[in-house]
């Protein structure tokens, strides 16, 4: 064997590796400086009731004037999630959103604007609702209003992360879509910093040679930066498992609700052994351990509710499962977001990979 | 003194401005001395390293355009360290014997099909296989076998556990070995 052979050849490695672990590095000892963000606050309809007396700059009636849609939009998304025993059952929270902040975006785009008009947080994921005012973008009529929206809506700082938004309402020039960012570490920092690129839609085209591809159309070419003080949002309480459990024997686990997901934290050193343990299963599927446990193929997730009730498969609830670490344990996590609000209290515990999670979370008033 | 962005330290390399170097080593002097320190015991080596390294710069900037210029000359300290260090071994000279080199170099240790790859096949393999890992396992990949870094020493820089960066290099080598033995049947 040539000596150091891997060793030198990693010193010839794209620089793009070496400045982003420079960078990360950077980013994990201003996270350290800045201190953990882990405030937890409980949720109550009081609150709203306090953020509007104190007079902040909560338009009231913007939030609820678009509430309205916004219920029947995540209504409507109850109803479309499959294999859930009784959708009707699966307690949302539709009011979630009438909590919020408006903040108008710095704007760099030949066209158009945003602004927030409500956002909600728990640890891990934001959602929010912003209007975009389309006035001065020639438009073409024949586009259905709900298949315009923006190719990415990109996050940084605070939270990382890269979503499409999801259409509800048009209201002459003004679009109102949710976004929605998710990640498995907690939101830090002081400003979450957004930048939505392009409106237009997505089509299919036949490209020659290579056959039918999904390809985004722009109606305008635009990048339009907003930002979303953590201050200003409000944080969904989240409650922490009453018991662990031991996946398999092997995986020592506990667990964390909120309204907006799932999260399980692990000892990551215990992994290998697991991977071994199940090494067939595994090799059948071409999994490790992440796709495992966050795969579909298996009933992952069900709601034991205080009712008596159950609801099976609520993997299908799942908007995404991200790993990550969780910095106050050092210990290893997925977080899986919600794609509707959940209200917790009505939950007495989560099955996950056959281990029974149980939760008291307080009442919402 | 007040440090210049990379990008107009590059522009003082294209004119040919000696100032270029002396805002190298204020930019990022501390970081190449400790690349290299991780590599060589001996603080001279580590500072005739540093002054080859200026050097290496001053006659390839240009044609070079590096895309972060700290990245590049990390790459070229790391590389004239580990010519060093092999002069230091020809010359069994004593060695740094700290350095992960061995735990890495395991990894195709057994492994026939090493030597059917180019010396370029063999990066771009490594290249491909860096992409496929997740930011934090590349950065502390990264860290331990380009930067030479210490377990504790990663553990502290990003935050995690010591149990969580072995883990990581762990599977990382794991599926690094399982790269390069797809890679040779194809």
């Amino acid at each position: 064997m040539k000596k150091y052979r891997l060793s030198k050849a990693l010193g010839e490695i794209d620089e793009v590796y070496i400045e982003e672990v420079l960078k990360y590095t950077e980013d994990a000892a201003a996270g350290k400086r800045r201190g953990i963000f882990g405030r937890k606050r409980i949720v109550t309809l009081a609150l709203a009731a306090v953020f509007i007396a104190a007079g902040t700059t909560v338009t009231f009636a913007a939030a609820c004037g678009g509430l309205q849609s916004i219920s029947e939009h995540f209504t409507a998304y109850r109803t479309d999630i499959k294999g859930v025993g009784d959708t009707s059952s699966l307690p949302v929270i539709e009011n979630a959103w009438s909590i919020g902040k408006t903040m108008d975006g710095e704007q760099d785009a030949l066209a158009g604007s945003i602004k927030v008009t409500s956002a909600v947080c728990d640890r891990y994921s934001l959602y929010a609702t912003i209007e975009f005012n389309a006035e001065g973008i020639d438009i073409p009529e024949n586009i259905p209003d709900e298949e315009l929206t923006f190719d990415i809506i990109n996050a940084k700082s605070g939270i990382e992360g890269a979503c499409r938004p999801v259409f509800v309402s048009r209201e002459g020039d003004i679009f109102t879509y949710i976004i929605h960012f998710s990640e498995s570490s907690s939101i830090n920092g002081d400003e979450i910093f957004i930048e939505a690129h392009n409106f237009g839609r997505s089509c299919t085209v036949e490209i020659e040679n290579i056959g039918r591809r999904l390809v985004f159309n722009s109606v305008e070419y635009c990048r339009i930066k907003f930002s979303i003080p953590v201050s200003d949002l409000l944080i969904l309480d989240s409650v922490q498992s009453l018991n662990s459990e031991k996946i398999d024997g092997i995986i020592d686990m506990d667990a964390e609700l909120s309204p907006f997901g799932f999260v399980v934290r692990y000892d990551e050193s215990q992994v290998p052994a697991w991977e071994e343990a199940h090494s067939e299963l595994l090799k059948q599927y071409g999994w490790e351990w992440f796709k495992y446990s966050t795969g579909t193929v298996y009933s992952l997730l069900s709601f034991k509710m205080k009712d008596g009730s159950t609801l099976e498969n609520v993997h299908n609830l799942i908007a995404t499962a991200e790993s990550g670490s969780d910095p106050n344990s050092g210990k290893d996590t997925i977080h899986f977001s919600f794609i509707v609000p959940v209200d917790i209290s009505q939950i007495e515990s989560v099955t996950y990979l056959g281990a029974e999670f149980r939760f008291d979370a307080e009442a919402y008033d | 003194m007040k440090i210049l962005e990379d990008e107009k330290i590059v522009g003082l390399f294209f004119e040919r401005n000696e100032k270029a170097l002396r805002e190298t080593e204020a930019s990022c002097g501390a970081l190449l001395r400790k690349t290299a320190k991780a590599i060589l015991e001996s603080d001279s080596d580590v500072e005739e390293c540093l002054n080859d390294t200026l050097l290496s710069l001053w006659q390839n900037i240009p044609p070079a355009v590096p895309k972060s210029l700290r990245a590049y000359a990390c790459k070229v300290i790391r590389n004239l360290a580990f010519k060093r260090l092999e002069y230091g071994l020809a010359l069994k000279r004593s060695i740094n014997s700290e350095l992960p080199l061995d735990e890495l170099e395991a990894v195709l240790f057994d492994l026939k099909t090493e030597n059917e790859f180019s010396d370029v096949e063999f990066t771009l393999t490594l290249d491909s296989f860096l992409g496929s890992l997740s930011a934090e396992s590349r950065a502390v990949f990264l860290k331990r076998y380009f930067f030479c870094d210490t377990v504790p020493q990663i553990a502290q820089d990003l935050c995690i556990s010591e149990s969580k960066v072995n883990s990581l290099l762990y599977r990382a080598r794991k599926k690094l070995r399982s790269v390069y033995e797809k890679g040779a049947e194809l």
